[in-house]
């Protein structure tokens, strides 16, 4: 049988660690908790497999790529970026989706100079039918891109 | 008969302090005040009978004002009436009211008109009159007492919201709310209200309260207050850990790598569960929100509750500025979750959270801390024995310590406690009475001495008549004593109430001054870069929040009255009963300090010291002649032969022919011869030759001492007796160590001079400090020409015959009350006779000013740095909560500290 008074000091010493500790959190953690910090590069909107598949099976040319089939859980674009090594880079397509599943969606490409073009699903979540995304401030655009499995719905595609 | 006295008062400065003065004097039973003038400093009033010095101090110092002199000098007047009075203009006479109308009607119609507000800034918090009608008749008709106990206060500001929500109670006279005792006093009128009213209006203002029983059995009066604090700090129990199972997962939302996996695990999971997108960052709001919303509606309820009837009142306290600063984290973050425009702001539930745990964590402690200094009271409580072993119909039987009855005839074997008070009438033993003397040595009882109740019978066994049981036994009374002592106000506390009392508004004031200038200018001077984080409206927001949060003067309420309590339970411990707070603090300051010389400095019953023999003549037979005559004479000396020829087993025989002879002594005829016992005059009658003995005799009486002579049959000198009040063992040692305090020492005494110096001389007190000749009725006027010179003053003396000079010191210190503790006079009762004690009392009241003076710091440091470090926006509110939970613990830990107090005397001894 533990003492009373033993009980109670172990539980006050539990009680102290626990409120330094939390004082020791609390002053260390960011000033800023808006959540900024990609987890994993994950810094776009989390999709289910199920819900979000992107199918391109041919290729682009240098005026236009056909996409097989898009399926997104809410209304979308279609954003096709020039290959930076292997990073998205400038942005030379553009091609609003609406949710669900789209086949043979034709996307105009304009300033092609890639043998590689990075083909993308954003949401579109800011202003409908406007594609709200900057890539100077891409966390704070709300026109993010869709992860599945903590990967960027996105495939590469050549250029005949 | 009804009297009229005038008492002299410091600190009134406007109408509203008269009013003050006579709502409280007025509710004192069978008074009626007359007058009361702020400019001139007196209140007139007329008493049916005999007036309590007492309760008027009390009624004084519970308007918040002083006595003239500390203590109350009642001095019989006779009153004017109005015509005489404006007959004589220069006469003071404040308020043209007839003397047999009570005056608080025409005060307080006078103060409708008055401006109440005080130039010099100094009164007290007086309340808004309400009808004055309604005012003056409820201070007129005020005649009975409650006291409850309150639930739930955290800071001065919520002393003061009860104080006033009772005071503006019709039929209230005045009421007076204990922080730290968590108490409030209630005079009112039982035709108008009951004490029900009075729990309901406090219940009405966002607290709890529960009546005490004041005549309950010694100590349970707080019981139910007990209880319902205990409920109340389990409730906050619970609250600290709900809000903690809250906080800390939300804590650990904000470490960066948990911030990042677990709002994406969560977004995963709901994608797979529900589908759709889900935005990791929105989650992480998401969650953050249901977390801190709990802590926020549950936990923060108390919060919003006191804020509400703060806010009712046009007040504002605690709860105010936690439910404020919450209020800002919390309700921004919710907007930056759920407003779309919003959505890309960062959140701040973790702030809101926090603070609320660390806010309830803090009046935990502070619950906590705050019931050990009452520990001196439970401490004497545990005292009390549970059973007596009484005699009834000729039988022995154990019965529960309340059903002993005045009369009863009670045993105590060895090692029991006496359960009650009484007077030996068998049996002896030695007691040891300690625990409520302080006196480590047990003190031999025979028949016909006192014992007290709750002392603790050694190895003889016993029998005596209880003469005082329940709540008048000395161990009740001295609980009663300490409590109320704990529960009055210092002087002192007056600082705290005046700052606590415009702290809220001019922090909120403060909060919103740092929220505009960093909204509004700080953007306008610093580099963009600056705000890379962060807007300018969220830097604005936590800046004001933690301003807010720092600022709380909840510390400062603490100050005083946690000291105060600690101190005095801390001189009950050491047999000395402060009997208020005013008491306490005016002790420290006494510079001089007026011993009564007979009974105090010394044992007040002359013994006989030297024996000085003719030839042919031995001690035996001298003492004999002596003491046969002084059987028959009422001389107070006579007591001191009886006594000590008894001390010597002496037979006495018989006096024929005893004649008092006034102004020279006795004589009679002993065993056939002719003794004269008596001074030089009567051997000089008697034509006895002294010549031989002069030069002793002379020494004798420079030492003090009466010389006495023996003549036996009109011719020869048998022998001198020299009797003297002999200095108690410790005197010499306290005016020593009084000295060495800085402290100037006097004795004052009756006795001619040469006697008074010689016993001053022995006590170590210098003849220019001996007050000697001094009749008792001029006492008090010695004592007031120390105070003429700017001296604070303690006059030390028994108590009865002292009273006038005991009332006119700053501090009068009653000795040797022994179990009579019930008398008024004094503001500090010894229990001793040990004036080791006085020096005692001085040196606790040095340490609990040196304390209060300690915790005034504390917690303005923690306010008066917090408050600029939060405005430069280098305080995080969470952090700003943790410290100011962290300036009431420290404060209350402060004032603990006191328990380790030590009195310097009773270690050497």
């Amino acid at each position: 049988m533990i003492p009373e008074s033993l009980a109670r000091r172990v539980a006050l010493t539990i009680l102290g660690v626990l409120a330094a500790g939390a004082l020791a959190l609390s002053g260390c953690t960011t000033a800023s908790t808006d959540g900024s910090h990609p987890a994993d590069g994950v810094w776009g909107y989390v999709a289910d497999a199920d819900d979000a598949q992107l199918e391109i099976s041919g290729t682009a040319t240098a005026d236009e790529l056909v996409v097989d089939r898009v399926l997104s859980p809410s209304d979308a674009w279609l954003v096709v970026h020039l290959d930076d090594d292997g990073t998205p880079g400038m942005r030379v397509g553009l091609q609003h989706v609406t949710e669900g599943e789209s086949l043979d969606v034709a996307v105009a490409l304009e300033d092609v100079t890639t043998e590689k073009l990075i083909v993308a699903v954003h949401a579109d979540k800011g202003v409908a039918g406007e594609f709200d995304f900057s890539m100077d401030d891409p966390m704070g655009s709300p026109d993010r891109p869709y992860f599945v499995d903590r990967a960027e719905l996105a495939v590469v595609v050549d250029v005949k | 008969m009804t009297h009229t006295y005038r008492v002299d008062i410091d600190g009134m400065h406007c109408h509203a302090c008269e009013r003050l003065v006579t709502m409280n004097l007025s509710a004192i039973p069978g008074v009626t005040v007359l007058a009361a003038d702020a400019q001139e400093g007196f209140a007139i009033f007329t008493a049916e009978g005999a007036v309590d010095a007492a309760s008027v101090e009390s009624a004084i110092v519970a308007a918040g004002f002083t006595p003239h002199g500390s203590a109350v000098t009642l001095e019989e007047v006779e009153w004017e009436t109005p015509e005489a009075a404006s007959e004589a203009p220069e006469a003071a006479s404040p308020v043209d009211t007839a003397p047999d109308e009570p005056l608080p009607a025409a005060t307080a119609a006078d103060d409708a008109e008055a401006d109440d507000s005080c130039d010099t800034g100094a009164c007290p918090t007086v309340p808004p009159a309400p009808d004055p009608a309604i005012m003056a008749a409820s201070a007129a008709a005020a005649t009975a007492s409650a006291s409850l106990g309150i639930i739930g206060m955290t800071c001065s500001s919520c002393q003061a919201v009860i104080e006033r929500t009772l005071q503006r109670m019709p039929g209230v006279g005045s009421a007076v709310v204990n922080l730290a005792a968590e108490t409030a006093t209630v005079a009112y009128d039982p035709h108008m209200l009951t004490v029900d009213d009075l729990v309901s209006a406090v219940r009405a203002a966002g607290y709890d309260a529960v009546p005490r029983d004041e005549d309950a059995a010694p100590g349970t009066a707080g019981d139910a207050q007990r209880e319902a604090q205990q409920k109340h700090i389990r409730g906050q129990k619970r609250l600290f850990l709900f809000s903690l199972a809250f906080s800390i997962p939300l804590l650990l939302l904000m470490v960066p790598s948990i911030m990042e996996s677990i709002p994406l695990i969560v977004s995963e999971l709901l994608a797979s569960t529900f589908g759709g997108a889900w935005d990791p960052m929105m989650v992480f709001k998401y969650l953050s929100f249901a977390l801190a919303t709990p802590v926020q509606l549950i936990a923060g309820a108390q919060f919003y509750r006191g804020f509400w009837h703060a806010l009712k009142r046009r007040t504002g306290n605690m709860d105010t500025l936690v439910a404020i600063g919450t209020s800002a984290a919390y309700f921004y973050s919710v907007a930056a979750t759920f407003v779309p425009a919003l959505h890309n702001e960062p959140v701040f539930f973790e702030t809101s959270a926090l603070l609320l745990t660390f806010v309830i964590l803090g009046k935990l402690l502070e619950a906590r801390a705050k019931g050990r200094t009452g520990d001196a009271i439970k401490k004497l409580m545990g005292l009390q024995a549970k059973t007596a072993r009484v005699v009834r119909d000729g039988v022995e039987v154990d019965v529960p310590v309340e059903h002993v009855r005045v009369g009863d005839i009670v045993v105590v074997r060895p090692g029991e406690k006496v359960p009650v008070d009484g007077v030996v009438t068998e049996g002896s033993s030695a007691v040891d009475e300690s625990m409520l003397t302080g006196e480590s040595i047990p003190v031999e009882k025979r028949e016909g001495d006192t014992v007290i109740g709750a002392t603790l019978n050694k190895l003889g066994s016993f029998r005596f008549r209880a003469t005082k049981v329940g709540a008048e036994t000395a161990l009740a009374q001295i609980v009663k004593l300490v409590e109320e002592a704990q529960g009055s106000k210092a002087p002192v506390q007056r600082f705290a109430d005046r700052i606590s009392a415009v702290f809220v508004p001019v922090v909120v004031g403060l909060a919103v001054l740092t929220f505009l200038v960093w909204l509004l200018v700080v953007p306008r001077f610093v580099d963009p870069s600056f705000y890379a984080d962060v807007t300018p409206f969220i830097k604005a927001l936590l800046a004001g929040t933690a301003v807010v949060v720092i600022a709380c003067p909840c510390a400062l309420g603490l100050a005083t009255p946690t000291a105060i309590m600690v101190g005095t339970g801390k001189g009950a411990e050491n047999g000395i009963l402060i009997k208020s707070g005013e008491a306490l603090e005016t002790a420290y300051k006494i510079e001089a300090i007026v011993f009564d010389k007979t009974g105090t400095l010394t044992h007040g019953k002359p013994v006989v010291t030297d024996v000085e023999l003719a030839e042919g003549h031995d001690v035996d037979r001298v003492f004999m002649l002596a003491a046969a005559l002084e059987r028959g004479s009422e001389h107070p000396l006579a007591e001191s032969l009886i006594a000590h020829a008894k001390e010597r087993a002496m037979h006495l025989p018989h006096v024929e022919g005893f004649a008092a002879v006034p102004g020279h002594g006795v004589e009679g005829t002993v065993d056939g011869m002719h003794v004269a016992f008596g001074n030089r005059r009567l051997m000089a009658a008697e034509g006895i030759d002294i010549a031989r003995f002069k030069d002793r005799i002379g020494a004798l009486e420079s030492e003090g001492k009466t010389v006495m002579l023996v003549g036996v049959n009109g011719a020869k000198l048998a022998g001198i007796i020299a009797v003297a009040d002999t200095l108690k063992g410790n005197s010499k040692e306290a005016v020593a160590r009084l000295t060495q305090m800085g402290v100037e020492v006097y004795m004052i005494t009756g006795d001619n001079r040469r006697t008074a110096e010689a016993i001053a001389a022995q006590a170590g007190i210098a003849p220019d400090h001996v007050l000697a000749e001094v009749l008792p009725e001029h006492k008090a006027e010695e004592v007031a020409k120390l105070q003429a010179r700017g001296l604070t003053v303690a006059m030390v003396g028994d108590g009865i015959n002292d009273t006038p000079a005991l009332a006119q010191a700053d501090v009068g210190i009653a000795m040797g009350a022994g179990t009579d503790i019930a008398m008024e006079t004094g503001g500090i009762v010894l229990i001793k006779n040990d004036l080791r004690d006085v020096v005692t009392a001085i040196e606790l009241s040095r340490a609990t000013m040196r304390k209060i003076r300690q915790n005034f710091f504390w917690a303005l440091g923690y306010n008066s740095l917090g408050i600029p470090v939060a405005a430069l926006g280098l305080l995080k509110p969470e952090l700003a909560g943790a410290a100011m939970a962290l300036s009431s613990v420290s404060v209350v830990t402060s004032s603990l500290m006191l328990r380790r107090f030590k009195p310097s005397m009773a270690k050497n001894a």
